[in-house]
C-alpha cells in the first residue's frame, strides 16, 4: 500500500466567508486532503480561560448547514476531508462545572456527528492533562479512557477512528512529556480498547512536533506503533517551543544540517508501510508569511510532502 | 536516599585536602570516586602523557586523604569519554581504563561503579556495541566485588537532543535483565541521570517506578531542558520555578522505597561562582541534600513508627489523610486553635495538644503545618519524648483539585 495523499490543516487556509475560494487555493498547491480543524470554533486558549464560544449551542442540523459549504466545496475541487481535530482540552481541571459538562455533552458528541457529516474516518482528541492531580499517567489515562468510552459507541456505529496524540505538558516553561509519549502503553490501550469494541474505534495520531520537544526517537516509536498509526500531524520547532513551523526548518549547529529526525520519520513509517495521509498540521505558517505568499508556501509544504512521499515510498 | 555529593570543582586531585576539609565541613562524611576528575585535558597532547603516566598515583593520594578525612566512599564513577573529545584510540582506551578502574573502585570499597555507555548514531547501534562492552565487564566486576551500573544517555542530532541509549524504561530494563542472565546473578543495574531525562523531557516517575529495584543510583542535577549543564537542584530556573519535573521524579523515588546514593552534582553552578563563595555553596549544597532525602524518604519515614499523630488541622492535614491516611492512619490530630478541639476534620478528631503528653511511646508526631520549628520547640517545652517528624506536602503521590484557602477549610470542620 501507498501514502494515501498529502494533506494541510483547513485553520488559516479556508474562510467559513467563502470556503470555495480556499478548497481552490489548496487544490492548486496541490493538495489531495485536508485536516479540518474544528478546534478552531472552541480555541484552547480560551478553554483554558473558562471562556466558551458556545458555537455547539447549534443543533446538529444547525451545524451540517453551517458546514454544508465546507462540504461542497470540497467535493468541488476533489478533496478529502481526510482527518479533523476535536475542540481540546475536552476536560478543564479546576474548571467550572458548567464549562466542563458543556465540553462533554456538547462539543464532543455534535464533533462526532460533524465528523460523520463530513464523511471523515478520523478524528483526533487530546488525552486529558492529570497526572499533576492524580499522581500518574495510568491514572491520567483512565479519565481520558472514560471520555473514549463514551465516545467509541459512536465512533463505531458512524464508522470512525478516535485518535489520540502524543501531547506535551509544561514545567515552568520547559515542554516535557504529556499525555501518550510512551509507545509501549499507547500500544497496549489501543488494542485493548478496539478488542473491547470488536473495531478500529481508537488509533494514534502521531505528532511530529511534540514529539520533537520530548526527544522522541521518531524511528523507535513508528515501529512499535505500527499500524495503529492512523493519522499524522507533521510540523517542526527548535526544540524548545511548540512552534508548527514547516519541516526542515531549524538548524542548532554550524553544520546547519536539520536538528529534527526528519530520516528516523522517513524510515520509521517506510518500515510500517504507513498507507495514510501526510497531514502538515502547519496552520502558523500561513501567518507568518505574508498573505502574498500564502498559496506559494503552502506549494512549498506541499512540495515537502512530496519529497517525503517519494522517500517512504520509493 | 542518601544523596552522595560529587567534589568536582571542589577537591582538586593532585591537592585534595583543603577541599576535602571543605566538604567536610559542610557536612557531607561520604566522597564520590569520580576517575574523571583525574583525566582533566587528556585530549591535550601534553597532558596525556602527564595524566597516563600519573593517575594512579593521584587517585591514590586522593582517597588516602579521604580515609585520612573519615570520608566513606561508596559510589565510583567509571571513565568516560565523549567523541568531541577526539582523544586517540579512545574507545579502547576508555574499555582498558574503566576493567582496571573497577579493581580500583573494589580496593576502596566501593559498591556500585556507574559506568556510561559509548556513543552510536542510532539506538540499535548503541545497543549492540554496548552490549558486548559491558558483557566485558563481568570478570572484572565480579573480582572486585562491585556492581556495574548502566547509565542511560541522550542522541545527539545534529545539536538536538533525543533520546538514545536505554532512555526509554522498556528498553533500560530489557538491557539490563539481560547482562544479569548473562553473567547468572544480579551483578548489573541502573543509574539513572535525571539531567538527561531533562533533556528529553521525560517522565521520571515511569521510568523510576519502571526501573524498580533495578534502580541502585541517580545522578541529581538541573538543566533548563536545552543546555546540557549541570545546576544545582532547584537552580535552573524559568519564571517561578525550577525546570526539572521534581514532582514525578520524587514520587517515583517515593513509589519505589529508593534507598541507594544519589550523585549530586553541580559543576556548572560552581564555575560561575567565585572561589571565595564556594565554601557557602557548599553548606548550601548539603541543606538542598538534605532537603531532597528528606522529601524522597517522607514515606519511609511514616513506615518507621507502629503509630502516629498528626500536628495540624489544615492543608497539609489534608493532603496526608488523601494519600497516606488509609495506609498509615493517624491517631488523630491536633490544633492550636481552641476553637476546633474536639470535632473532626478529614476522618480526624482535633485534639488540644496537651493531650499529646498520653501518647504511647513508640508513637510519632508529624507536624503538618510549615511551623515547623516553632511547633517544634513548643512540644519541647511541652516535655513531649515522642518521636517529633516533619511532614510536608509540597511533592504528594496526588493532589487534591483544590487548595483550602486562608481559614476556608474550617468550613470543612464537622
Amino acid at each position: 500500500m501507498a501514502i494515501r495523499g498529502i494533506g494541510v490543516q483547513t485553520k488559516e487556509a479556508i474562510d467559513d466567508a467563502c470556503p470555495e475560494e480556499g478548497f481552490r487555493v489548496l487544490k492548486e498547491a496541490g493538495f489531495s486532503h485536508v485536516d479540518f480543524s474544528l478546534n478552531k470554533y472552541m480555541i484552547n486558549k480560551d478553554i483554558y480561560q473558562m471562556k466558551n464560544s458556545h458555537f455547539f449551542d447549534k443543533s446538529i442540523e444547525e451545524l451540517k448547514e453551517y458546514f454544508r459549504p465546507h462540504k461542497e466545496a470540497a467535493a468541488k475541487y476533489g478533496i478529502v476531508i481526510g482527518q479533523m481535530h476535536m475542540p481540546y482540552p475536552a476536560y478543564v481541571p479546576q474548571g467550572k462545572a458548567e464549562l466542563n459538562d458543556y465540553l462533554w455533552n456538547e462539543m464532543a458528541p455534535k464533533s462526532m456527528q460533524i465528523c460523520h457529516y463530513l464523511e471523515c474516518p478520523y478524528i483526533v482528541i487530546h488525552g486529558f492533562k492529570l497526572a499533576y492531580f492524580l499522581g500518574s499517567e495510568d491514572a491520567e489515562w483512565a479519565e481520558t479512557e472514560r471520555f473514549i468510552h463514551y465516545l467509541a459507541p459512536m465512533a463505531k456505529d458512524m464508522g470512525i477512528t478516535i485518535c489520540i496524540e502524543n501531547l506535551y505538558d509544561s514545567i515552568n516553561g520547559h515542554l516535557v512529556e504529556g499525555p501518550c509519549c510512551n509507545v509501549d502503553k499507547v500500544v497496549k490501550r489501543i488494542d485493548r480498547v478496539n478488542e473491547q469494541y470488536g473495531a478500529e474505534v481508537l488509533g494514534f495520531c502521531f505528532d511530529t512536533g511534540h514529539a520533537n520537544l520530548v526527544g522522541i526517537d521518531f524511528e523507535y516509536f513508528l515501529t512499535r506503533l505500527g499500524h495503529r498509526l492512523k493519522v499524522l500531524h507533521i510540523h517542526d520547532n527548535d526544540g524548545i517551543m511548540d512552534l508548527h513551523q514547516i519541516p526542515f526548518t531549524f538548524a542548532k549547529t554550524r553544520e546547519n544540517k536539520s536538528s529534527t529526525d526528519w530520516d528516523g520519520f522517513i524510515k520509521g513509517l517506510g518500515i510500517i508501510k504507513f498507507d495514510g495521509v501526510l497531514n502538515f498540521e502547519t496552520a502558523p505558517v500561513l501567518t507568518s508569511f505574508p498573505t502574498e505568499i500564502k498559496a506559494d508556501v503552502l506549494g512549498f509544504i506541499n512540495r515537502i510532502g512530496k519529497y517525503f512521499l517519494d522517500e517512504i515510498d520509493g | 536516599m542518601n544523596i552522595v555529593c560529587s567534589a568536582e570543582g571542589i577537591a582538586e586531585v593532585k591537592r585534595p585536602r583543603n577541599g576535602m576539609n571543605k566538604f567536610r565541613q559542610a557536612g557531607f562524611d561520604e566522597i564520590l570516586l569520580d576517575f574523571n576528575m583525574l583525566t582533566s585535558g587528556i585530549a591535550l597532547p601534553q597532558k596525556w602523557d602527564e595524566v597516563m603516566g600519573h593517575w594512579r598515583e593521584w587517585l591514590e593520594h586522593y582517597m588516602e586523604e579521604a580515609a585520612y578525612q573519615g570520608l566513606s566512599c561508596r559510589i565510583a564513577i567509571a571513565p568516560h569519554f565523549e567523541k568531541r573529545h577526539k582523544i586517540p584510540n579512545m574507545e579502547e582506551l576508555k574499555v582498558d581504563l574503566v576493567k582496571e578502574f573497577i579493581q580500583y573502585a573494589g580496593k576502596y570499597g566501593c559498591k556500585y561503579v556507574v559506568v556510561r555507555p559509548f556513543e552510536a548514531a542510532t539506538n540499535d547501534k548503541s545497543i549492540s556495541v554496548n552490549r558486548d562492552f559491558y558483557l566485558s565487564l563481568i570478570e572484572p566486576a565480579r573480582n572486585a566485588g562491585v556492581k556495574i551500573l548502566v547509565v542511560n544517555a541522550w542522541r545527539n542530532y545534529n545539536g538536538h537532543y533525543l533520546r538514545g541509549f536505554c532512555s526509554e524504561h522498556v528498553q533500560a530494563i530489557e538491557f539490563v535483565d539481560g547482562l544479569n542472565k548473562k553473567a547468572g546473578e544480579e551483578l548489573f543495574g541502573f543509574c539513572l541521570d535525571t539531567g538527561i531525562c531533562n533533556l528529553v523531557g521525560q517522565n521520571m516517575y515511569d521510568f523510576v517506578v519502571g526501573l524498580g529495584s533495578r534502580l541502585k543510583s541517580l545522578y541529581l542535577y538541573e538543566n533548563d531542558g536545552v543546555h546540557n549543564s549541570k545546576i544545582m537542584p532547584f537552580f535552573a530556573v524559568n519564571g517561578t520555578g525550577s525546570q526539572l519535573d521534581w514532582l514525578n521524579l520524587i514520587r517515583g523515588l517515593r513509589a519505589i522505597r529508593f534507598e541507594g546514593p544519589a550523585i549530586m552534582t553541580f559543576s556548572t553552578t560552581l564555575a560561575a561562582i567565585s572561589p571565595l563563595l564556594r565554601q557557602s555553596v557548599l553548606d548550601f549544597a548539603y541543606k538542598v541534600a538534605q532537603y531532597l532525602e528528606w522529601q524522597v524518604n517522607m514515606e519511609t519515614t511514616l513506615d518507621r513508627y507502629a503509630s502516629r499523630v498528626l500536628f495540624g488541622a489544615g492543608n497539609m492535614c489534608r493532603a496526608y489523610m488523601k494519600c497516606y491516611g488509609e495506609k498509615y492512619p493517624p491517631l488523630y490530630t491536633c490544633d492550636n486553635n481552641s476553637s476546633v478541639w474536639g470535632n473532626e476534620f478529614c476522618g480526624l478528631v482535633i485534639h488540644n495538644p496537651e493531650d499529646l503528653k498520653s501518647l504511647p511511646q513508640d508513637c510519632a508526631v508529624f507536624i503538618c503545618n510549615t511551623y515547623y520549628d516553632e511547633i517544634e520547640q513548643q512540644l519541647k517545652d511541652m516535655g513531649i519524648k515522642n518521636p517529633i517528624e516533619r511532614f510536608n506536602d509540597e511533592f504528594m503521590p496526588s493532589f487534591h483539585f483544590t487548595r483550602l484557602e486562608s481559614d476556608a477549610w474550617k468550613g470543612q470542620v464537622k
